[in-house]
């Protein structure tokens, strides 16, 4: 057992590596910090007196309501996102440890798991905040057991039965559902569009993102509506709620295709066709968000004109744009394990610009809104929009005819 | 439907890794491409499907250049490897997404996909698995059935008895030249099996750094003792 435990930490410490520890300290380090100015100089300030003297009196109580909660939560999150590699690889499997070991190995394993520590790191210093620090230990401590617990937990579900079959069953549903919105009664050729979507719900990584974008949106959202007013900032928040998922997975461009680009590649299948149906998911799965937006936005924080010029251009323009260099990537490992690239020192999949098309979409939709008129500003963004909608094919062939100009590069680097 | 490459050369560096001054694949061959490790095989099947590019020369499938038209994709089966897989869907959605590709209908699907039951072997379809989570050789079956699935006139296969049992062996060896029987595929095949290239093959070419050292016709079912001797005695 030790061995493996030892191995194990090995392989972790090992694809980490060392500017990998360097920036997860200084990732840490940053994290701490802010969200201690956070709760230092915004919530506490918030928080009524009343509510603070009460944590003071029944720390206990307010400990244990916290930690319902956290369990809770921590279950939901993990059962969509958190993935455990439990079938033993060939290294192992050809050592003699026994099988009993093996499922010990992988209990105990639960205990730095990176799934399980993010949350006792995420609270770390909310803990020691509002709570003395004899309280504030032990908070922290529940919160790190219960991790523990949910992961070991959510790691057997998914090992026993029938969890992976019953997901694709849901899936295939899903699929045939999304397909006929998208396409109405008729649907064809949903086997090819589905590979944007279906990729998201079975790409561990992916689906991490994607929902990612979709809690900080959300989160976004629900804390800068619910003081009532609407400053210009506000519409940066708007504007996300429709481009979030071109940021987060669009950045990806064909590292989801790469695994399998010579496939592609050796197929009567546009490349065109690819980005269009990237594009046409990009504004699909954004509706999930938009909708309890819609709902928890109080009534005139902003205005329906400048809500749906946002949709437009979002949707339109935006998620258009961010396609620009989607086939200038490299290799992604598709069913990689790691979280947020900690496991795996290569570089980046993507390059930077991408971000830099981010900005430019976001600036020219703040820059309109600074017109005289704010009508102006909505008939701008609108048309914008939808021309990008009527044009979008155009663009997407002359993205492809980009890509012919290095093609074997490009294909080279997806292998 | 024929192959025509002339002229085709591959370097990395200064070093050549295939330099083939002329071939011709004619229809309804089927050809076994043989050589030790490192001799091309690979990188000439990569470069008939435009996978890599030449550094000189070029390959003509039937009159349509393969890394100036994409009209040969239309007609063309292939699988070299994994990266030819998605690894995220199932079966069948795998073999969905070729058919809408090739727009063959849902039927004519099922129909298809009828004749390769022996192979599948009721392990591949209504398994509820993604193609990752299936063993080596089911990955193997699944990409063979996969080319030969759109009834291709000319078909590429690297090393399609790898990874399989000897049964599934055989069962491949039938499907090959039942397809070029029944409807004239020229077959491209690469493999280190020589019984089984000198069991189907009607033309067999032997690789060695990159050149061409034999090429010559073949009986199927008889031995190559040419192919037999090179082996021994290198």
């Amino acid at each position: 057992m030790h061995i493996l435990i030892k191995l194990h930490l090995q392989l972790l410490s090992r694809s980490i590596g060392k500017d990998g520890w360097l920036r997860l300290a200084s990732f840490l380090s940053m994290l701490w910090f802010m969200q201690g100015c956070v709760i230092y100089y915004v919530k506490l300030d918030q928080i009524p007196l009343e509510t603070m003297d009460a944590l003071a009196e029944h720390p206990a109580i307010a400990i244990a309501a916290i930690c319902v909660s956290a369990f809770i939560m921590d279950i939901l999150f993990k059962l969509f996102f958190k993935h455990d590699a439990t079938v033993m690889d060939a290294f192992v499997k050809t050592r003699p440890f026994r099988r009993d070991t093996w499922e010990r190995f992988l209990l105990i394993s639960q205990f730095w798991h990176p799934f399980n520590l993010l949350l006792p790191t995420l609270c770390a210093v909310g803990c020691f905040m509002l709570f003395p620090i004899g309280w504030g230990m032990l908070l922290l401590l529940s919160l790190y057991a219960i991790s523990v617990v949910d992961g070991a937990l959510i790691m057997s579900v998914k090992r026993g039965g029938r969890y992976e079959e019953t997901k694709v069953k849901a899936h295939t549903w899903l699929q045939n559902w999304i397909n006929a919105a998208i396409q109405g009664a008729r649907v064809q050729n949903k086997y090819v569009t589905s590979i944007q979507y279906i990729s998201l719900l079975r790409v561990p990584r992916l689906l991490v993102e994607a929902n990612f974008a979709w809690i900080a949106m959300f989160l976004v959202v629900w804390l800068q509506s619910h003081d009532g007013v609407f400053i210009w900032e506000h519409n940066l928040c708007i504007l996300g709620l429709f481009v979030c998922h071109s940021i987060f997975i669009g950045r990806y461009g064909l590292c989801i295709e790469s695994s399998f680009f010579d496939g592609i590649w050796t197929k009567p299948l546009l490349l065109n066709r690819l980005l269009s149906d990237k594009y046409k998911t990009f504004g699909i799965i954004t509706l999930p968000l938009v909708i309890p937006c819609i709902l928890i936005i109080p009534n005139g924080w902003v205005s329906w004109s400048r809500f749906l010029a946002f949709a437009i251009y979002g949707s339109g323009f935006g998620n258009m744009v961010m396609l620009t260099g989607a086939y200038n990537r490299l290799h992604f490992n598709l069913f990689t394990k790691a979280f947020y690239g900690l496991y795996n020192n290569r570089d980046s999949y993507y390059h930077g610009y991408e971000y830099v098309i981010a900005l430019v979409v976001f600036t020219i939709a703040i820059g309109l809104t600074f017109l005289p008129k704010p009508w102006m500003c909505d008939v701008s963004l609108i048309i914008i929009g939808a021309a990008s909608f009527l044009l979008h094919q155009y663009y997407f062939k002359w993205v492809e005819r980009l890509f012919f100009r290095n093609r074997y590069k490009h294909i080279n680097n997806y292998r | 439907m024929s192959i025509v490459i002339s002229h085709l050369q591959k370097q990395y560096d200064d070093n050549f890794i295939l330099d083939i001054p002329s071939l011709i694949i004619e229809d309804g061959e089927l050809v076994g491409l043989v050589g030790n490790n490192g001799a091309g095989k690979t990188t000439l099947l990569r470069l008939m499907l435009d996978l890599i590019e030449t550094n000189h020369g070029q390959v003509v499938n039937n009159g349509s250049i393969v890394s100036v038209s994409e009209k040969w994709k239309w007609w063309t089966g292939s699988f070299l490897d994994r990266s030819f897989l998605i690894d995220f869907y199932t079966p069948e959605e795998y073999f969905g997404f070729i058919a809408e590709v090739y727009n063959i209908a849902q039927d004519e699907l099922n129909n298809r996909l009828a004749h390769f039951m022996p192979l599948m072997n009721d392990e591949i379809l209504d398994r509820g698995k993604i193609i990752h989570d299936f063993s080596m050789g089911n990955r193997q079956k699944i990409g063979i059935i996969g080319a030969m699935l759109v009834n291709p006139k000319i078909l590429v296969l690297d090393e399609p008895f790898n990874f399989l049992d000897p049964s599934s062996q055989h069962i491949v060896a039938h499907l090959l030249q039942e397809i070029r029987r029944e409807i004239g595929t020229t077959i491209i095949l690469s493999s280190h099996n020589l019984s089984f290239v000198n069991d189907i093959c009607t033309r067999i070419i032997l690789l060695d750094k990159g050149h061409i050292l034999m090429d010559h016709f073949h009986r199927e079912g008889d031995k190559d003792v040419e192919l037999e001797r090179y082996f021994l005695e290198s």
